[in-house]
Formats: structure tokens, sequence, C-alpha cells
């Protein structure tokens, strides 16, 4: 293996600068995986945070909007996987083995570790980042099409990378506009000033474009301000870019006028439909748009029967990680306190021991090593995450209590299952000693089950779990 | 593997009533056919031939118990569940009625009937409460449910106004005592809320409250407004708990008298089946 691992840095250029044995025991976790040819090494839309080096054979980066494959190559000790690994977001290619190849994982803490400690590494690797992103942005949004391949090297050359925390304002309403942006990751919300009340008019996410208004304008002038509301990344396209983008492309100014007219018609309908205004708000105000999932209650629906925290207990331990109040989303929509899965999740970046993970499909779980510190429930946003003591576990009621002695809503409505095990229940010692005592439970989405036992057990079907940013379409402008 | 945000739905939703149209057509449709050669009625094989399909559905219809409480059960879900067994329990009357030849004869089979009949308009009246009841409940805004919480009792209410009241003088204290504590202790009744609609409570909060604010001494009158506050919580609390209670007491009600023609059902069979 220490054979391998001098190999593997004496071929990687990203380690080219640094001395093999200084670098050694920052990789010494890591592990090598072998692939066949045309073998997936990494597949578009999953979640997975590791950086990627090849080891030895050759590979292939494939676009899902590329009409042809993009045919970038990846050769032996080339770096890649390097987008979600920074950034964290879902993988946004396929990579290919186009012959047997030995792939080289690095975990997301070890390559943080790395970058910390090696300065080139650093640049190397963040130089491969903005190459990367740059060239799938140009090739991806539709306001780059047709242009010929200098004025789009041009671009790529002026073109820069922003990072923006939550909340961070990008640009106000009638602040000069001096550039274009185009989201990366993340989510930004448009608002405007009314009567000195903020006005939210629609959101944006990666992928999205914003700021092209102002710039095709005679005023010149900001209409609405842009800010985020999550952690976000955005390529800057100053406006002399822009100009250069609409000289090469004179039919886009009428495409993206019809656009910017589109969307004043939204916000006509907007202002006119207080229901459709105040759902906009709390999905977007809240951060419950760039949630992955959200547990929806429809209370014209609701009976208040209790069988989905019921159902939620009995298939986890006795305790139920659903808890039927929330954020109100509307005159009778609740977003329920229960996981989001969120794009960029607090609890697990957060997390002391790295406890939480995120499976390919987005899922976030705590694993059995949780120490039940508390940390996740304090940096979750939507509280969603609920401490239980370890060391017990509440009983679950056998078929016969249930099905002759239970009369749903006899107890509390809601009453038997919710979120804390009550206090002298039997007491069953968890095969694994916690330091705390305690252990952080949270919706899981039914880990295990191939359906989602409260939505699955509603009567009413007033219990859904919808994808946020697909089922308010109506609201959001495409 | 489960794809995320999948939202699982009953593929059935919208069809049932086409399917039940259906099915009812399809029943009468072959039972006018047998009715015209007089081959229908108890007894006879097109009677049984009803008869085995009813007690097929009177099973199924059963079965919705067993899984409201098997969670895990992969048999479709709760709410496909919910929607067969009214379809099927009106389908069933049908059936029923075609298994007697529409006349009923004889003390037992008008038990029978009598005890099928009260279960099946019950259930009609059960889906209508179903479907009004959060309607109503929802009409007054998810903050103003108890959800996953305990329905304060009256005693709550009353408690609060009485340490309310408490913090003012000692003129307020009587004004409070003589005219607005009773109504803070006034009857709490499911049944009483049960006949009004979330307007009517609001407007006899306002109505309570409107003559009474200017009784109370001038340096306490803030506090009214805060007793009003309360009263109106009590009021839409009451509401709330009526709806809800008559959905429990239909529970209670629907569950037994299942049960009780279940009994007699079985009585029924052992007793075609000996002679």
């Amino acid at each position: 293996m220490k054979d391998r691992l001098e190999n593997l840095i004496s071929k990687a250029s990203l380690f080219s600068e640094e001395d093999p044995a200084e670098v050694a025991p920052y990789l010494a976790g890591c592990r090598i995986e072998s692939f066949d040819r045309d073998e997936l090494i990494l597949r578009h839309g999953e979640y997975d945070e590791n950086c990627l080096i090849l080891f030895s054979g050759l590979a292939s980066v494939r676009l899902p909007f590329a009409d042809t494959d993009r045919g970038k190559l990846i050769e032996e000790g080339d770096v890649f996987g390097e987008i979600a690994a920074l950034s964290g977001v879902p993988r946004t290619a396929d990579v290919i083995a186009l012959e047997k190849c030995e792939v080289a994982v690095i975990p997301r803490e070890r390559m943080f570790a790395l970058l910390k400690a090696f300065e080139s590494v650093n640049g190397k690797i963040k130089e491969v980042y903005r190459a990367t992103v740059l060239d799938d942005t140009l090739r991806k949004v539709h306001l780059f099409a047709g242009l010929p391949r200098e004025l789009l090297d041009n671009i790529r050359e002026k073109a820069r990378l922003e990072s923006h925390d939550k909340g961070e304002v990008i640009f106000h309403e009638g602040d000069g506009a001096d550039a274009l942006y185009i989201v990366l990751y993340g989510y930004l919300k448009v608002s405007r000033v009314d009567d000195r009340r903020e006005r939210v008019l629609s959101y944006i996410k990666g992928g999205q474009y914003f700021g092209e208004t102002a710039l095709l304008s005679e005023e010149g002038k900001r209409t609405a301000t842009v800010s985020a509301i999550t952690r976000t990344e955005l390529v800057k396209i100053s406006r002399d870019g822009f100009g250069e983008i609409l000289r090469a492309n004179p039919g886009l100014r009428e495409t993206l006028r019809e656009a910017a007219n589109r969307r004043d018609e939204h916000n006509i309908r907007l202002a006119g439909d207080a229901h459709l205004a105040e759902t906009l708000r709390a999905t977007v105000e809240t951060g419950i748009i760039q949630t992955k999932t959200t547990h929806i209650l429809n209370m014209t629906r609701c009976v208040q029967c209790g069988i989905c925290a019921e159902a939620c207990a009995q298939m986890h331990d006795g305790v139920s990680r659903l808890v039927r109040k929330g954020i109100r989303l509307s005159g009778f929509l609740m977003a329920v306190t229960s996981c989001h899965h969120c794009d960029d999740p607090a609890c697990m970046t957060q997390c002391p021991t790295g406890a939480i993970i995120r499976d390919a499909n987005g899922e976030i779980y705590h694993q059995d090593f949780c120490i039940g510190c508390g940390s996740c429930a304090k940096n979750c946003p939507y509280g969603n995450i609920t401490v239980v003591d370890a060391n017990r576990r509440v009983a679950k009621k056998g078929l016969f209590e249930r099905l002759f002695a239970d009369v749903p809503g006899r107890q509390p409505p809601g009453g038997a299952a919710m979120a804390q095990p009550p206090e002298g229940e039997n007491k069953t010692p968890m095969k694994r000693k916690r330091r705390s005592g305690k252990k952080m439970v949270k919706c899981d989405l039914c880990r295990g089950y191939d359906f989602l036992g409260c939505v699955y057990n509603c009567p009413t079907g007033a219990m859904m779990m919808v994808e946020p940013s697909k089922y308010f379409v109506d609201i959001f402008p495409s | 593997m489960r794809k995320m945000g999948e939202v699982r739905q009953n593929a059935l939703r919208a069809k049932w009533p086409f399917i039940f149209t259906a099915a009812t057509a399809a029943a009468l449709f072959v039972y006018a056919g047998f009715e015209s050669a007089g081959m229908t009625g108890s007894g006879t094989d097109v009677g049984i031939a009803y008869g085995v399909v009813g007690l097929a559905a009177a099973l199924f219809l059963s079965a919705y118990r067993i899984r409201r409480v098997i969670y895990t059960w992969k048999a479709g879900s709760l709410e496909a569940w919910r929607q067969a067994h009214v379809y099927v329990g009106l389908f069933c009357v049908i059936v029923v009625l075609a298994h007697v030849g529409f006349s009923v004869d004889g003390l037992f089979s008008w038990i029978l009937m009598g005890l099928f009949f009260a279960l099946a308009l019950g259930g009609v009246a059960g889906s209508i409460l179903y479907l009004m009841a959060p309607l109503a409940l929802s009409r007054y805004g998810i903050e103003a449910l108890n959800l996953d919480q305990n329905i304060k009792g009256r005693a709550h209410f009353l408690a609060r106004a009485d340490d309310l009241a408490g913090r003012g003088s000692d003129e307020f204290r009587e004004y409070y005592k003589d005219r607005v504590r009773p109504f803070f202790a006034s009857g709490w009744s499911a049944l009483r809320y049960l006949s009004r609609d979330e307007m009517s409570v609001a407007e006899k909060c306002d109505r309570v409250f409107a003559g009474l604010s200017a009784e109370a001494p001038a340096e306490d009158r803030h506090m009214v407004g805060a007793l009003r506050a309360l009263y109106m919580e009590r009021e839409k609390t009451a509401f709330q708990r009526s709806r809800l209670q008559a959905m429990r007491w239909w529970l209670y009600l629907h569950g037994p008298v299942n049960a009780a023609f279940l009994a007699t059902l079985a009585v029924h069979l052992v007793v075609v089946a000996y002679y």
C-alpha cells in the first residue's frame, strides 16, 4: 500500500510541488477502487462528496445537458469530482471508465485538510474547480448557446466566481447595474419594498441567471433586491462581457425582453393574490424552497386522527420523528416538523463527529456512532431534530392493543407518539453506550422501508411528501 | 430504491365514483336480466351468488380496521383503503338488496337488514363528517389548531382568566367576578358547540365583550381586551374539540354496530349452511 501511495503522489499533478513525504500522511486513509471499462465512476445527480484522482487507466466526462459527450478526458494523475467535494452539491456530470481504471478516493475532510496544509494544492484545485464550473456553466445556460468558441473563451477568462453566505445581499433595488449573474448553486430571493414592506417576488436557484433586466434597460438601475437565502456561489459576468454576448447574438436581446415581460406579468398576478404571495413568501423566507423534500400537511383534509405520527412511532422504536406543527405556508398548508434533507444541511456540515451523512439519493441520516452531543439539533434552522434518551425505548403497542383498545383520536390529538419517549417506560439498553446518554432522532424518510410511514398511513391523503420546487410550480415563475 | 421527493398518491382517487357507478350498473343490469326470468330472491342461485359477493364485500370492509393498525402492511395506502371502504360499502347496499330480491321476510332478516342499513347510513354520515370537519377546522387558519397538543380544558382557560384578572385593581376583580368570569365558567359541552359554525363563535365573543368593555373600570379597561382574546381562544378550542369529539363518537358507534352486524351475519351463515 505504501508503494501505491507513493506512486499516486508522484503521478498526481496536484502534488507535483510538494514533498511526497509530507503529503503521504494526509492520503493514508484513502482507498483505491477499480472500475471496468464503460462502468460509471461518478453518476450525475448523486450525492457523494469525495474527491478523486485517477490512479490508472483513462476516463471521460459526460455532461447530462450536452448534445454530445463532452469528451473531456481524465488521464492518470488527474483530479476530478472536485465540484461536489468543494461545494457539497450533487455530482454535476457522469464520469465513465474508458478502460479498466483504478481511482484513489479522497474523503472530503481529508481533501479540506490537504487544502489547508498545502498552498499549492489549494491553488491548483481551485483553478481546476474554476475552469470546470465555468466550462459547465457556459455550456448549460441557454444564454450562451450558439456563441463562437473564441467569445466563450473570452467570457470565461473575464468571469469571476463569487461566494455569498446566507442573508448576504447581491445587489439592492436602485443600485447601478454592473454585471450579469449566473447561479452555480444555492438559492436567492428577489424582493421589492412596497409601502415599507418587503414583498418577495420570486426565487432563483442553481442554473438560472439574473441581473440582465437592468443591463438591458436605459436607466441601468436594479429593479429589485436580490439576496442569498442559502450559501450561494455565482458566476459574475461584467457589463462589457454581457455587451459582447449581445453583439454576438442579436436575437438574444428580444428573448430576454420577453422573459422580463413574463416576469412582470407574474409579479402583477402575485400582487393581486394574497394567498399566492403568502405561500411564496413563506416558502422562500423560511428556506423551505431549497429543501430536498418537505412533509406538507393539507389541513382541509386532516382529520387529526394522529395515525401518521402513530405509524412513525411504531416504525421507529416507539418514538415519532414527525411533529404536526411547523411553518405555515398558506391558509391551509403547513410544512410540518420533519427533516427537509436540505441542499445545504447545517446539521451535517457542522456535526463534530461526522456521524450525519447523506446517501447517494440525498437522504440525510444519523449513523450509529452519533454521540448525542446535540450540535445538529442546535444547528437545524427548522428545529427538526429531537433529542431522546438513548438508553430507553418506548414499548411498541401490540397488534391486539392497536386493533381493539385504540381508537384514533381518543388520546389528545396525535398524543401518544409525539417526540419524546415518556419517562418510566421499560428500559432496554441500546447496543452502544453513548457518552451523553442521548440520541438524536429525525425523519430518515423511513430508511429501510419502501414507503413513507406517515404518507402511506394517512387515511385522507392530507399528509404529502413533496419536492417544494416542483410542488409549488404554479407559484413560482419558471 | 425509492426516489427522493416522490409524492405518493392514491392512483384511483378520482376514479372511484366511476368504478362504483359501473359496478352498480352492472349488478342491477344482471339482476334485471334474471328478475324477468323469475330467478331472483333469497335462496335462488342468483340470490346466493349476490350473497357471496356481499359476504366478500363485508369481509373486505371489516379488513379496513386491520389495515388501519398494521402500518407496514404492503397492501396499498390507507387512503386507497379508505376510499375503497366507502365505495365498496355503498356498492354493498345494492348487492344485499339484490341478494334478498328487494324484499325482507322474518324477524331475523329484519334485524340483519336493520343492522346493515344502520351501518351503511352511519358510513355515509361518517364520510360527510370526515369531509366537513377538517374544512370547518381549517377555516380558522392553521395557527388556531391545537395539533399535537393536549386540547386545553375549560379549567385551564378559567385559571388563566383568573390569573389575568388578579393583576387588576380590587374594583376590576369585583367587576371580573360578577360580569366576565361566568362566561369563562360557562358550559363546555361538545354538543353545544357542534351546532355552531365558526362565525357564530366569533360573533358570540364580540357580543359578550362589546358591552363589558364599557362597564369595566377605566384604568383597567385594557385588561378586558386581553380577556377577550383569551375567551376567543377558549371558544375556538371548544369549537375544535366539538368536531374532534364528533369524529370520535362516530368511530365509537360505527365499530360496535359493525361488530353486531358481523355477529348476526355469522349466525345467518350458520343457519343457511345448516338448513
